[in-house]
């Protein structure tokens, strides 16, 4: 039995879990959010529901850190009754490039390599490290351990992560697709497997991580073969307030009229892209669809658009695959909006897909098969468990160090 | 370290720009400035640069509302102490006077061991806190491009500031994503200097031949390649604030340096830059 403390460190924020891998259960979640401003705020949640709230400024993630270990060993909150219980930490990593293909226990030589990759993952790894350094000094003597976002996607095949430019960029600068939410898709892919009693050496599966960000990835054997996010977040499927796959040269055209900085450019295709841009409304797919409810067009189109988008991927990963054996939903969208679900697997029943319309609307944020039973390619909702996966990864690292 | 607060004494001259910085990436901008005309003003000029950021994709409205609210407005010097400042900034106007007696009070009466920051565009620092205490813990900076967003910022140490103050500063700098470059201690630097060249050569050739404003900027940009015209970048500062750069620069060589008719005209109209919607170029 293992006490593995889960981190995943933002530009301004810190989330973490305590997971007792005995039970693969949480102990405790909590976020610790506005770090480095005024009115910082650290809300814990046990796993009774004992939840407390702390609002005080919390200058920097080494004082989040110290914060979270107090309240984690809190005798009125707290899960833990001293600090060495925790028997390692797994880091959330966005960026492990190509040199990290699975999860490390972190050195000098880890750091170096993710700070490395910082230029090019510049919004996440620097908060990453940021979390890890400040761990190191809470706990020196704990093992640490990196679970990369990229990790799972290092089996794609040449052809699907090289991009049709010069190849003298992938030389020169490792321009390729990497891919995200590496843990999430892994951990559906996973668990369909096990959902529907396959041989996961013998299974194909498309998996949509459906959140605020959002990527499909099609899984052959246990191997991810291709994915939709690429060398940055922004590619793909339309997300929450990024656009996905377009046209490069409608960029390139809009930079020039709107005389835009490459900033503003980036900022335009990540902060006011997607279902906000579409919509005009919000990035919330709540708020998108309770106003084409009641009858906006461009939230209306922003919602065909996004289920479209998806059916457009399936599709065509379904032919990477050479067919599928299931489709997973997964993340806050995947996992409770019916209806993207149902129009993102419309018409898609010369491939073997029917969603059972009645199951599929039941389904809010749980486990179930929501198509028709006489359908060919299962269609599943299963809640994701990122923190889970890196907590097993942890485990999984410290075996082999033993070993 | 911490750098989670920063004091402005003045809302002059660069300081809405560095507020803007600051707040954008989440520190807290805590401003001492007397004159409500002009900490009014600073906070329009926030307002127009953020709304132009949103205009142009850069930000969003709910950006806007979050960097709004971290600006906090103090009226008495003491309250410095109540905020617990981690550096302070001087943003009064570029006049040599002005910046050594709002140095010298800054020594003299915040009891804070804290990093001052000059903003002395064409003074040098020396001149600034000859002196004075507290050399030390003051260095001199200017951002480049000047408004609004910073890409580098020119640092000019004193000759006694110690490597802990250097230190702060440049994580101050870094936490806002600006790179630090240590320039020597010129009066105008290397940003001011070049931009005052440029926008006085422009008044030259506007006054000799018939070369429009918009038509030198766009040349300067789309030819060299620049960020923003120098007359647009002159609008931004406020024609005022750049006219005291000149003035200050004057006094190093008179016959280099001297305020161009078509500036003092533009002032006497009320033709001030952005802030006034009409500069060298029309902003409405």
């Amino acid at each position: 039995m293992m006490k593995i403390l889960v981190l995943n460190s933002g530009s301004s924020s810190l989330k973490y879990q305590v997971i007792d891998t005995s039970k693969q259960d949480s102990l405790v979640r909590g976020l610790v959010d506005r770090i480095g401003m005024q009115n910082s705020l650290l809300k814990q949640k046990r796993f009774d529901n004992d939840v407390v709230e702390v609002s005080e400024e919390i200058i920097s993630h080494s004082v989040a850190i110290e914060k979270v270990l107090d309240l984690i060993i809190d005798k009125q909150h707290g899960v833990l009754m001293r600090i060495n219980e925790i028997d390692a930490v797994g880091h959330r990593v966005v960026h492990g490039g190509e040199k990290f293909s699975r999860s490390v226990m972190i050195n000098d030589r880890v750091i170096k390599a993710i700070e490395e990759y910082s230029e090019i993952a510049p919004l996440h790894n620097p908060y990453n490290l940021r979390g890890i350094n400040a761990a190191i000094r809470a706990l020196p003597n704990v093992p640490q351990v990196a679970v990369f976002d990229t990790a799972f996607h290092a089996t794609l095949p040449e052809e699907a992560y090289m991009y049709p430019i010069p190849y003298v960029f992938y030389e020169k600068y490792k321009i390729r697709r990497y891919g995200f939410h590496g843990t999430s898709h892994y951990y559906v892919s996973k668990r369909a497997a096990e959902i529907l009693k396959r041989n996961p050496d013998d299974f194909s599966v498309i998996t949509c991580h459906l959140g605020n960000g959002a990527s499909v990835t099609a899984v052959k054997n246990g191997k991810s073969i291709e994915t939709s996010l690429g060398f940055s977040t922004i590619a793909g499927v339309m997300m929450g307030t990024r656009c996905g796959d377009f046209d490069p040269a409608v960029i390139l055209n809009i930079m020039e009229k709107e005389d835009l900085t490459i900033e503003q450019a980036v900022s335009l295709l990540t902060k006011h892209s997607g279902l906000l841009g579409v919509s005009g409304v919000s990035s919330d797919m709540r708020e998108v669809q309770n106003a084409a409810k009641n009858g906006n067009k461009k939230a209306q189109l922003a919602l065909k658009m996004f289920s479209y988008i998806i059916k457009k991927f399936i599709g065509s990963y379904s032919a990477v695959l050479g067919g599928a054996d299931a489709i997973v939903f997964t993340a806050g969208i995947g996992e409770n909006v019916a209806n993207v679900r149902e129009w993102a697997v419309d018409n898609l029943g010369y491939m073997g897909v029917e969603i059972d319309k009645e199951k599929n609307d039941s389904c809010i944020g749980k486990e179930m098969i929501v198509s028709k039973d006489s359908s060919k390619v299962k269609i599943i909702v299963i809640p994701t468990n990122e923190e889970l996966v890196i907590a097993e990864d942890v485990v999984k690292v410290m075996e082999e160090a033993d070993e | 370290m911490r750098v989670a607060r920063v004091g402005f004494y003045g809302m002059r001259n660069i300081g809405p720009g560095l507020v803007q910085s600051a707040v954008n990436k989440g520190l807290t901008a805590v401003v001492f400035e007397n004159n409500s005309d002009v900490y009014h003003n600073g906070l329009s000029i926030i307002e127009k640069n953020i709304d132009n950021e949103i205009e142009h994709w850069g930000l969003t409205q709910k950006d806007k509302k979050v960097m709004m609210s971290r600006i906090e407005h103090i009226e008495r010097f003491s309250d410095f102490q109540k905020f617990d400042i981690d550096i302070i900034i001087e943003s009064v106007e570029e006049n040599l006077e002005v910046k050594q007696s709002t140095a010298k009070r800054i020594f003299d009466e915040l009891n804070m061991n804290i990093p001052v920051m000059l903003t002395a565009q064409t003074n040098s620092i020396e001149s600034v806190i000859d002196g004075l205490e507290g050399k030390e813990r003051t260095v001199n900076i200017h951002p480049v491009p000047s408004v609004p967003i910073y890409k580098i910022v020119e640092l000019i140490k004193s000759g006694k500031t110690s490597s802990s103050t250097t230190e702060i500063v440049k994580y101050f700098f870094e936490k806002l994503d600006i790179k630090c470059v240590e320039v020597e201690d010129n009066p105008g630097m290397v940003g001011p200097r070049i931009l005052v060249a440029a926008v006085l050569e422009a008044c030259d050739m506007m006054r000799d031949s018939t070369i429009r404003a918009e038509e030198f900027d766009h040349i300067m940009k789309k030819g060299l390649k620049m960020y923003k015209g120098p007359l647009t970048m002159a609008d931004e500062i406020g024609l005022d604030n750049f006219k005291l750069w000149i003035e200050e620069l004057s006094k190093v060589d008179a016959s280099v340096y001297k305020v161009p008719q078509i500036i003092i005209e533009l002032i006497g109209k009320g033709h001030t830059g952005v802030k006034a919607g009409k500069g060298f170029l029309n902003y409405k």
